[in-house]
């Protein structure tokens, strides 16, 4: 089988799944007890006219099947009803915007930061396996793994924002100030964004070194390891040009789901301190009952999380030129 | 001489005990020529080959003895020496068909790596040798781009082969070069390595199990049994006449050496345990020919017709 | 019964032989001892603390005293006896989830492996999208439709956390499968139940055994999360909830530390015991880890 057909049936098994989430997605929210419309349209939050529109395009009076169509039609669409917490601000426009923004800028430093320290620290212990480096280095990672996100947000904001007044306690910006340009401005963002990045960091550094020490130890019992030692080549080849490259491998699929984060933000640490992003939105969105918008972000993540997995599919066959495309 | 190895002993610690692997083997191996190491698995034989090139594992030690390559005493030498003495004066051909390749590069790539990184190539001419050296090998020079996925197993085999030649190494190694390849393909490989020999004058070292790839190639043998030598001569006579009976009983193991048929015998009794070895002879509990002496005394290498034989037998 | 026998002495060996090389990890027995504490702190709850933890005993926000070793909450009540109870939710909590979603995901796993075909590929295609979802924000959409208290919280986190235990033992059974003592049982005529139960669920579980721990980690982190953010009981307290009260009340703002710091500490501390302890337990049940 060729690449593009391999290609091919990768997107048409993607999309099948994702009809499968559909499907799902547009039940889970009608199995709730009561009134099924309460999750769609019914909400004091909205307007009379709004609720009757929404009725009659959602198809609320009618039966299952014909709401289901309706559904799907209004998806392609890119509707995805209002939301009930902003009265009436269509779901999409929630959604995109100025939260997607703010998630992408603190989870794709923050995912970036936390992959080269991560990888690199999990090449050196793999490397020095046993040593003591390596096995502070496997403590330090399962006591991070072990500290709730939240709590070490709060416990950055007791200690660098409360006592020693380092950093901003929340938000994304210093509310009520007037910036005179576009780097003051951009200082402030960053200023607000160090907290919720070194909770981030941390939180996702013992997951890559663990990862990338056991993908590594995997690739040194092979035998072309022992070959590149045998031909005399210096260290740096035989990690980064023979061991790296076979053991980020299992690695990509890795990279893949932490893309889904961009979409889903990071809820507990937006939370905490606050972030204006798609995390906190989720969160928002919980506690006020909006729940248009949490189906919303649930296609949202569902549609992240098959892109993310299709391209990690296509890459994979491109870096690994063993894959047989089946 | 090329090489000489003089009394080695390398133990592993392991969690169930020490295992002496090697336990006390001289060897030696003239220039331009090929000799054979042949035992069951376990036997050390692989251990001697890794201790050559020092890349036994960690929890192994070298406890006494000398190897001395062209001159270099390989175990003194220092982590930065051994980067230089690899692959260019001893190299190694491990079993090809199976992983000894980077799946993730270029064959090709394999080969120039060495050539850049160590005798001083630029990128251009380390790949046009590249060629000249899948020329040698006989394999196809339009096909040094491709992965190893992408070669058969006796094309792998010969790859690994340019590779083991590219830096002209006084010394090849090769761990079971042939095993796991069909008959056909295995006398190929064996006509290979003899061809280099003659053109280039390296010698080899050729580990093996199968006795016929040793009686098909190799000018001088050596038996190995439970981490010691037990004869070591010029194969004809080793085959013609074994004088150990472990010899003698290997070679009736094997149905058709040189093509006539013997009688099968497979040899009786268990391999040895190498964490509990028997005392004295560590054969004699599997001996025909065992007696008193045999379960209490280690018998030592010695001079026998012209060749080198560890049996109270003889002596 | 001769049978059964038999089974019970070859279980007692494996445990032995399994004790004697776990018995040489140091980390592992140091978090078997973490959680041995732990729960010994849960049922002595009621004998060592020195206060009702449902008791305004005090004023609030107390700083820590002789008489209040950790100081008080917003309501007066002593925050060390709240932290001995609240080991009894958060245990339970962490217990019963990892459990319960360990049980589906090993179910799910086994079916898809052992029976193949179109069941392995739906079931396998559920989970590999689920897998990937991130697990919050699911809990959160699922208790969101739930709504409040433990037992949502336990339903939504093993509605969520089974996949990547389905996973696990999907792999497992397939490589059972293949297994000479398999092929056998089956040429002797033993039934499909037969041979999932008897040849291939007793050796996938020690490895799910092993897996649970983190499943264990998960959920107590997952189920601080959720009461942190105000879907636990008010009336039971977790870590996580107290948290929230310090949240709620202005613990940070106004540098109220001792409100803030011990609940954390607890649950890190509870979450680090099971994940040093799957550690260890993969470092002597994966030879592939296992030095020589």
């Amino acid at each position: 089988m060729g690449f593009k057909e391999y290609v091919a049936r990768r997107l048409l098994s993607s999309l099948v799944t994702f009809f499968l989430i559909i499907v799902l997605n547009f039940f889970i929210f009608r199995i709730m007890p009561g009134d099924p419309t309460r999750t769609i349209a019914r909400d004091a939050r909205l307007l009379p006219e709004q609720r009757e529109l929404l009725k009659k395009r959602f198809g609320l009076d009618r039966p299952l099947w014909d709401q289901f169509i309706l559904y799907l039609v209004n998806l392609f669409r890119g509707d995805l009803g209002l939301s009930f917490q902003y009265r009436g601000t269509p779901v999409v426009e929630v959604i995109l915007g100025r939260r997607m923004l703010n998630t992408f800028l603190l989870m794709g430093s923050s995912i970036a930061v936390a992959l080269v320290i991560g990888m690199t620290l999990g090449t050196i212990a793999a490397w020095k396996r046993g040593s003591k480096a390596d096995i502070a280095a496997i403590i330090f990672s399962l006591v991070t793994y072990s500290i709730p996100t939240f709590w070490m947000g709060m416990l950055l904001i007791l200690v660098f924002g409360y006592y020693l007044d380092w950093i901003p306690i929340s938000g994304t910006i210093t509310t009520g100030v007037e910036y005179q340009t576009f780097w003051e401005y951009a200082a402030d963002y960053l200023h607000h964004m160090v907290g919720p990045m070194v909770t981030l960091v941390i939180s996702f550094i013992g997951y890559h070194f663990l990862l990338m020490r056991n993908s590594l130890l995997d690739v040194f019992t092979e035998d072309y390891m022992l070959t590149a030692i045998a031909k005399g080549l210096s260290t740096r080849t035989i990690l980064f040009k023979h061991a790296m490259r076979n053991a980020l491998l299992p690695m990509i699929s890795v990279m893949a789901l932490e893309v889904v984060y961009l979409f889903s933000g990071a809820t507990a640490t937006e939370t905490v301190f606050t972030w204006q992003g798609l995390g906190l939105l989720i969160y928002e969105s919980v506690v006020k009952q909006d729940y248009p918008v949490l189906q919303g972000i649930f296609i949202f993540m569902a549609l992240a999380v098959l892109t993310a997995n299709f391209v990690a599919d296509v890459v994979y066959a491109l870096v690994d030129p063993r894959i047989r495309y089946g | 001489m090329l090489l000489k190895v003089r009394d080695l002993r390398v133990y592993y610690d392991t969690v169930a005990g020490v295992v002496k692997a090697v336990d006390g083997v001289s060897l030696s191996v003239e220039r331009g020529e090929i000799v054979g190491l042949a035992g069951e698995s376990g036997s050390g034989k692989t251990t001697m080959a890794r201790a050559i090139m020092r890349l036994l594992p960690s929890n192994a030690r070298i406890v006494s003895g000398e190897i001395v390559l062209d001159g270099v005493d390989v175990l003194s030498l220092s982590e930065s020496e051994l980067k230089d003495f690899r692959w260019k004066k001893v190299s190694m051909v491990f079993q090809g068909a199976m992983n000894a390749l980077n799946p993730v590069l270029r064959v090709g790539e394999q080969i120039a790596e060495v050539l850049v990184e160590k005798a001083g190539y630029d990128k251009r001419r380390a790949w046009s040798r590249v060629e000249e050296l899948f020329k040698l090998v006989g394999i196809d020079p339009s096909r040094t781009r491709d992965y190893p996925h992408e070669f058969s197993g006796g094309m792998r085999q010969r790859a690994v082969i340019a590779m083991a030649i590219a830096l002209n190494p006084d010394l090849v190694i090769a761990d079971e070069p042939v095993t796991a390849l069909d008959v056909v393909v295995q006398s190929k490989i064996l006509d290979l390595l003899k061809r280099l020999r003659d053109e280039l004058g390296i010698s080899v070292l050729l580990i093996t199990h199968d006795l016929s790839v040793i009686a098909e190639a190799c000018d001088r043998t050596a038996i190995m049994y439970a981490g010691r030598i037990v004869e070591y001569g010029s194969t004809e006579e080793v085959f013609e006449e074994p004088l150990h009976p472990y010899t003698r009983a290997l070679i009736s193991a094997f149905p058709s050496i040189t093509g006539e048929r013997r009688s099968f015998e497979p040899i009786k009794g268990d391999p040895p345990n190498m964490l509990n070895l028997p005392p004295g002879c560590a054969f004699h509990p599997r001996c025909p020919k065992a007696f008193d002496k045999c379960s209490k005394e280690v018998p030592e290498l010695k001079e026998v017709k012209g060749r080198l034989v560890a049996c109270h037998l003889w002596g | 019964m001769k049978g059964l026998k038999l089974r019970l002495r070859v279980l007692r060996r494996r445990v032995s032989n399994f004790w004697r090389i776990y018995r040489t990890s140091k980390l592992g027995l140091a978090g078997l001892a973490i959680i041995l504490g732990y729960v010994a702190l849960a049922v002595m709850a009621p004998y060592i603390t020195p206060y009702d933890p449902f008791e305004s005993v005090a004023l609030p926000f107390e700083e820590p005293s002789p008489q209040h070793p950790l100081g008080t909450d917003h309501l007066g009540r002593d925050l060390l006896s709240e932290l001995i109870y609240g080991t009894r939710v958060s245990l339970m909590i962490g217990l019963t989830a990892s459990f319960i979603s360990v049980m589906i995901g090993t179910t799910v796993g086994l079916i898809a492996g052992f029976f193949g075909g179109k069941v392995d590929t739906v079931l396998m295609r559920l989970t590999d999208t689920f897998i990937q979802m991130p697990q919050l924000p699911l809990m959160l959409i699922f208790v969101s439709i739930l709504g409040k208290g433990i037992l949502n919280i336990v339903l939504a986190i093993s509605v969520v956390a089974w996949t990547a235990s389905a996973r696990i033992a999907r792999s497992l059974t397939l490589s059972l499968k293949e297994r000479p003592f398999v092929e056998a049982a089956r040429a002797v005529g033993a039934g499909s139940f037969q041979i999932l139960w008897r040849h291939i669920v007793p050796n996938v579980f020690p490895v799910i055994f092993a897996y649970a721990n983190i499943a264990v980690v998960d959920a107590i982190l997952s189920e601080s999360f959720l009461s942190f953010i105000g879907f636990g009981d008010p009336r039971t307290p977790s870590w996580g909830m107290i948290l929230y009260f310090a949240s709620r009340s202005g613990a940070m703002s106004n540098g109220f530390w001792w409100f803030v710091i011990p609940p954390g500490l607890m649950i890190m501390t509870l979450a680090l015991g099971f994940a040093i302890t799957n550690y260890s337990l993969d470092q002597v049940l994966n030879p592939r880890l296992r030095r020589r």
